[in-house]
């Protein structure tokens, strides 16, 4: 079996907002949906560079869609996951979840010490 | 409007006509809510982060592979005639030295983890030894296996000859640009020193040979940018029965 592509902190964050957003992830929806889960309102020059990255590693592709009144007749730019992207990505998260295995800081006294 | 199709213009010199359109569209429908600041600040940070790359890659290439080079050659010189050398491997040398410089600007421009910058490296390296260790018997040997492995591998799919091709025609266009400096230079000194036309004119002819030497490399990194392109939307497509 081939080894996952590896990724980057914030090529799982977009990579995930692509997921939760199913068909209507583009530019616009992929920032709203990171700064709505994360809290924090990513750059669009780093959104975009990530992506182009991750188009160019096979993890995502692209396709035009439609042009409305308000992009000045542009059209949108979709994304969704490839097969090799779905892999990374459940990879590093099963990474994150081994790891995590045990540790009970997500709830429980852990919890309450970190939060204080 | 003409505003926006000026920044679209702009867009387009760094990236794709499409993904420079769905750049600025998605920039023009937050812009309505977030306003004009957060939309020209946005404007300015997109096109910073699609450009900075190639600059920095240009610089620092052509300052380090030109350092390499001269690293080679001392190594070289360590255990080689140098009479021979400079008779001999002038051309060859001019070679290595485009060699470093486009394997050392496409590690910086698109990452040591992308197959035609590996390819680059590993063919800069071993071209490196055998022009510069070839009168060792063992080098000689060791390099010749290695390029033989290096081939069959490369000639093994089709994308990788695909990616070979990217790599050879870059070497080439740079080699053949470098070279063609290289000669004008010499002609232009050979032309002005028959005159007897003083040092002046012969340091201008020195900053001619380094415009020409930067343009060359401009040219071969400007063929590598466009033929890898080609490549990756090649290879797109073919991977779309992948998708989900």
């Amino acid at each position: 079996m081939a080894k996952p592509v590896s990724l980057g902190e914030f090529e799982q964050v977009v990579l995930l907002a692509i997921l939760r957003l199913e068909t209507d992830a583009y530019g616009v929806t992929i920032r709203s949906e990171i700064a709505k889960c994360t809290g924090r309102d990513p750059a669009p020059g780093a959104l975009y560079t990530t992506l182009d990255r991750m188009e160019e590693k096979g993890v995502v592709r692209s396709w035009l869609g439609e042009a409305t009144p308000q992009r000045g007749g542009r059209a949108k730019r979709y994304f969704a996951l490839t097969k090799v992207g779905l892999d990374a990505v459940v990879s590093a998260q099963r990474a994150y979840q081994s790891l995590l295995n045990g540790l009970d800081i997500l709830g429980g006294a852990h919890a309450y010490c970190f939060s204080n | 409007m003409r505003t926006a199709s000026a920044i679209e213009w702009i867009f387009c010199r760094l990236t794709t006509k499409e993904r420079a359109a769905a750049m600025l569209g998605d920039l023009l429908e937050t812009g309505k809510e977030k306003g004009k600041l957060w939309f020209w600040l946005s404007v300015s940070g997109v096109a910073l982060s699609l450009f900075w790359r190639r600059p920095l890659a240009f610089f620092v290439a052509y300052y380090a592979g030109s350092q390499m080079q001269y690293f080679s050659i001392m190594a070289s010189m360590h255990h080689h005639p140098g009479n021979l050398w400079m008779q001999v491997y002038g051309l060859l040398d001019e070679l290595v030295d485009t060699m470093w410089c486009l394997s050392l600007y496409a590690a910086i421009r698109y990452g040591l983890q992308e197959r035609t910058t590996q390819m680059a490296l590993a063919w800069t390296g071993i071209c490196a030894v055998t022009i510069y260790f070839s009168w060792q018997p063992i080098v000689l040997t060791v390099s010749i296996g290695a390029a033989f492995c290096f081939v069959t591998t490369a000639m093994w799919t089709s994308k990788r000859r695909r990616e070979s091709a990217v790599v050879l025609m870059t070497v080439a266009i740079g080699y053949a640009a470098k070279t063609l400096a290289a000669f004008s230079y010499l002609f232009l000194l050979t032309y002005c020193s028959s005159r007897a036309w003083g040092a002046k004119v012969i340091d201008s002819a020195i900053w001619f040979y380094y415009t020409e030497s930067f343009l060359s490399f401009w040219v071969a990194t400007s063929a590598w940018s466009y033929m890898r392109d080609r490549l990756m939307r090649r290879t797109l497509l073919e991977s779309h029965g992948e998708m989900l």
